[in-house]
């Protein structure tokens, strides 16, 4: 959980989907966030579709209200679009729709076709004329700051905070792709397949009440409080996350790590802690449970998350997801 | 007595001084005169040390000042600098006492010996009563004294003088020659003095040296080098040289030449 | 007459010639108990009774039964005296590099990073943490390597700059540490912005701390720290002489090119070494001197040893404020050093009257 996550703490996401059919048909629209409770009616429609088909009539006009409360309509998909955020681009590319993609920025790490494609921005600037000469019809951007700029260029934004502490906001970024694409069908699998991988985890892990004591690292003794996205892979993979009395991403004091002695110590550089003579006594160095993540797939909130949490469970509950 | 030979120095490709001779006999207060821009500070930084001559002899009691360190040439030529920058808010006893520093080691701290010799300094140069008052707050006569205090404290046989009475009232201008004068007395110090006013020159020095053309031009007594004629070659200026009516000295003063000269006449 | 005033003034020179080792005393006195406090004080309460125990049976000769948490035993000994310690080391050398960059430069604005020492190590630091060279390296951390090397390397550059035929001319110098300094934190602001967007170890590491101290960090720095800490106390004499200015005090037989390179080196030795493992922790440097100057007057020969015992003191303190205000978070510890440090400079030069240098 390092990278971009970290800079886009503590942020809610706002969607609220609106097509006709969906409001109707699908109960699982809102996020469970109080103040994410606005729905909002797209009053322009009057067409009413009985079935779910993925006929574009069927989805758009489709309406999102970003992180500021605007509303953003999409009438037909969005064929060029500039995504610059790490979930958006997994989201994307795990529903088929990467073509739509046609430039990112330089933190793209995944997936590897996102090296192919042009870069418009890094993490304090944006190339605004390369966006502008793309002529995408739409821009996603995870932070406010040339949300105005891009708009008073003429291009749509969608700018959504991203990454609460809830799983279930994920699938809700899945299935607003799939809207926004076009690709509903593939979007709703996806989500399907994320939840049931969760919950996977989740059924296997249920007789398991070894509440392990973990301690994450993500740099400097930075680590995930309470209300961040890790402290919920936490507690879903019934481990007691030693910093769960501070909220959001804070450094934690040594002495508190030494006198909490936690079973598992997660760090970007499990050097750092085992080489510290301070940690010696620690159970997770005694018991050498200092682990690197298995990979990134836990640096962004898209659909690879699920993969990110079943990676993690293996390596801590190797008798209860064996090896493969 | 200190001994200059020959001594040429230039900077940036510029002559400053192209050969100067000066003998500053032992016992004596020899006074340096010349225009603006003859060279008299650079002689006097030269002396001391600060600048090296690119060429040419200074030798003083005997030594030949481009043979010692820093350190002992500051046990040989103290100096009174023209317009130093003072730290303010250092006393005046501390400021005179890091004139012992030549006499000092690195991790010797001043002795009560020192702190006599300081206090002696004062006592001839008489600000003993500013010896607690911080040297921001002096008056400019006081900050000379104090500055004159540092140089004997600095016990070396030579002391140089830069325009000691530059920014001073007529008042003390004479109280700061006669300090000079009373102090040379009394223990045989060799003074070198670089000085503007002719008049005063002519009193307190006991040899001049006229510097023209960044080279010495005339030496001798008073009357020998203050002639209306080293003036005006020297100076490019026409003046009146009257003897003093209450001493030995002479009054040097410039006549004009047009309406002040037919106004005298 | 001559003799009897010779006897007054002996005897009112009594005072000055006896070098206020008591001042420094109390100050030491202060200092140890502000390090005892923050030694006993910390996220983890352990009861002082506790502590003096654990401190009691690590005696020779002394027995005591280990009937406490040994974990306390590990946080006492391994992580709040080592940090106690490093952070003495660090305040104190920062404060006394600063009262010489002070003195030397003769310049109310100095401190130890005026030429170059923070942005080189800065760089350094940043090249480590935000770029893919490895932080570690055959298991040793780099970073502290990093950053001293970027600190002397700017330095010397600016050093080197600013040398002519004449010796070293301290405003070229000055203005050549700006430039190096504008240079190296272009440098690392480029490679932050090339590099992962989060910041925040970067960030944490130029705003100085202690989190990682460990008692090998104050003993790897004291073999710097012992030379050049010694080399600028005994020149407290000289430094005032120097404040007549070089041209004055080479008069007075100080080899003033000889001192400002000895200055500059011990200067910036000693402030490299504490910074690699401290952070850049700013205006401890900066403050300390000048409050001392404030309080007990301009002496180079008491300002050296007094900025490094109140250096010391401040920072031990700032570091105690850093890692117990918002239990159970730490704070980076140039943020409490400027946030108290600021409004007690602003109260003594207002109330003070204070005429810098």
């Amino acid at each position: 959980m390092d990278k971009q996550n970290k800079d886009k703490l503590r942020i809610y996401i706002m969607i609220s989907i609106l097509s006709f059919l969906f409001m109707t048909c699908s109960g699982n629209l809102s996020t469970n966030e109080p103040r994410n409770t606005n729905k909002i009616l797209d009053t322009d429609t009057s067409n009413v579709m009985p079935d779910s088909s993925s006929l574009y009539s069927d989805i758009f006009p489709y309406a999102v209200m970003d992180s500021r409360g605007k509303i953003i309509t999409f009438t037909k998909p969005a064929e060029k679009i500039v995504v610059l955020d790490n979930a958006a681009l997994d989201t994307i590319y795990s529903i088929g729709e990467w073509h739509r993609v046609v430039a990112t920025h330089d933190f793209a790490s995944y997936p590897p076709q996102a090296s192919e494609i042009p870069k418009v921005a890094d993490a304090f600037n944006m190339n605004l004329e390369a966006i502008i000469e793309l002529d995408p019809d739409l821009v996603f951007v995870f932070y406010e700051t040339f949300v105005s700029d891009l708009e008073d260029a003429g291009l749509k934004v969608l700018y959504l905070e991203s990454l609460g502490n809830d799983l279930e906001e994920t699938t809700e970024l899945i299935t607003m792709w799939g809207r926004i694409t076009g690709n509903i069908d593939r979007a709703e699998k996806e989500s399907l397949l994320f939840d049931e991988r969760v919950s996977t985890i989740q059924g296997m892990l249920s007789n398991t009440d070894s509440e392990l004591k973990v301690f994450q690292d993500v740099g400097d003794l930075w680590t995930p409080g309470q209300n961040t996205l890790m402290n919920t892979v936490f507690e879903l993979l019934k481990l007691d996350n030693i910093a769960k009395d501070v909220s959001g991403y804070v450094q934690m004091s040594p002495e508190l790590i030494v006198d909490r002695n936690p079973d598992l110590i997660i760090a970007l550089n499990p050097n750092s802690i085992t080489t510290n003579s301070i940690f010696k006594d620690v159970n997770a160095v005694k018991n050498k449970r200092v682990i690197k993540m298995p990979s990134d797939a836990l640096s962004n909130a898209g659909p690879r998350f699920a993969l990110g949490i079943e990676e993690l469970a293996k390596v801590i509950y190797p008798q209860i997801f064996g090896n493969e | 007595m200190l001994v200059i030979e020959k001594l040429h120095f230039d900077y940036n490709g510029q002559n400053i001084l192209e050969g100067v001779n000066i003998e500053a006999p032992k016992g004596h207060l020899t006074g340096i005169v010349g225009p603006n821009g003859s060279g008299k500070t650079t002689l006097f930084r030269l002396i001391s040390g600060v600048l090296k001559p690119a060429s040419g002899k200074i030798i003083a009691c005997g030594t030949n000042m481009s043979t010692v360190n820093t350190k002992e040439k500051a046990r040989i030529v103290s100096i009174v600098p023209q317009n130093p920058t003072l730290p303010p808010n250092y006393t005046v006893r501390d400021l005179v006492l890091m004139s012992r520093n030549p006499h000092l080691k690195l991790l010797e701290q001043e002795s009560h010996l020192d702190f006599e010799i300081a206090e002696h300094s004062m006592e001839l140069t008489e600000i003993n009563h500013l010896s607690k008052r911080r040297v921001g707050t002096l008056s400019g006569g006081e900050r000379q004294r104090a500055m004159l205090a540092m140089a004997l404290t600095q016990q070396t046989p030579i002391l140089l003088m830069d325009e000691p009475t530059a920014n001073l009232d007529l008042i003390h201008q004479t109280h700061i020659m006669n300090l000079v004068r009373k102090i040379q007395k009394e223990d045989g110090r060799t003074i070198l003095m670089a000085i503007h006013d002719l008049t005063l020159a002519s009193q307190y020095c006991d040899r001049l040296i006229m510097i023209s053309n960044r080279k010495d031009f005339v030496t001798g007594s008073p009357k020998e080098v203050l002639t209306s004629d080293n003036i005006l070659n020297v100076y490019g200026a026409k003046v009146l040289v009257l003897p003093h009516p209450n001493n030995d000295g002479l009054i040097v003063t410039p006549t004009s030449n047009d309406e002040s000269d037919s106004r005298n006449l | 007459m001559m003799s009897l005033s010779y006897q007054s003034n002996t005897e009112g020179n009594e005072d000055k010639l006896t070098y206020p080792w008591r001042k420094l005393g109390v100050a030491f006195a202060v200092m140890i108990f502000i390090a005892l406090l923050a030694a006993g004080v910390g996220a983890v309460n352990i009861h002082p009774l506790i502590i003096l125990k654990i401190l009691m049976s690590k005696l020779p000769f002394v027995h005591i039964d280990p009937n406490w948490q040994h974990t306390y035993e590990t946080i006492l000994l391994q992580i709040r005296i080592p940090r106690v310690s490093l952070s003495c080391l660090v305040g104190g050398t920062l404060a006394i590099s600063g009262a010489t960059y002070q003195g030397l430069f003769r310049n109310p604005l100095a401190d130890p990073y005026l030429i170059g020492a923070a942005p080189g190590a800065g760089l350094g630091a940043t090249i480590v943490l935000a770029t893919s060279v490895p932080t570690f390296f055959q298991g040793i951390n780099i970073l502290p390597l990093a950053a001293f090397v970027g600190a002397i390397g700017a330095v010397s550059i600016a050093y080197f700059t600013a040398r002519n035929s004449d010796g070293l001319p301290l405003a070229t110098l000055i203005l050549a540490g700006v430039a190096i300094a504008s240079l190296t934190t272009a440098l690392s602001a480029f490679i932050l912005i090339r590099s992962d967007p989060d910041v925040r170890p970067v960030l944490s590491w130029l705003m100085g701390g202690f989190i990682h101290a460990q008692w090998k960090h104050s003993i790897m720095i004291l073999p710097y720290l012992i030379p050049t800490v010694i080399v600028m106390l005994v020149h407290g004499r000289l430094l005032n002489v120097m404040q007549l200015g070089e041209d004055h005090a080479r008069q007075l037989g100080v080899s003033v090119e000889n001192i400002k390179l000895l200055l500059i080196i011990s200067a910036t030795l000693s402030t490299a070494a504490v910074v690699a493992f401290s952070g850049l922790i700013g205006f401890v440097g900066l403050i300390v001197p000048h409050s001392v100057r404030l309080v007990w007057g301009v002496d180079y020969r008491f300002i050296l040893p007094m900025s490094a015992i109140s250096g010391a003191a401040f920072v031990t303190l700032a570091d105690l404020v850093a890692r117990t205000i918002i239990n159970p978070i730490e704070l980076p510890v140039g943020i409490v050093t400027a946030f108290c440090g600021a409004p007690f400079f602003v109260y003594l030069l207002r109330y003070r009257r204070y005429v810098a240098m």
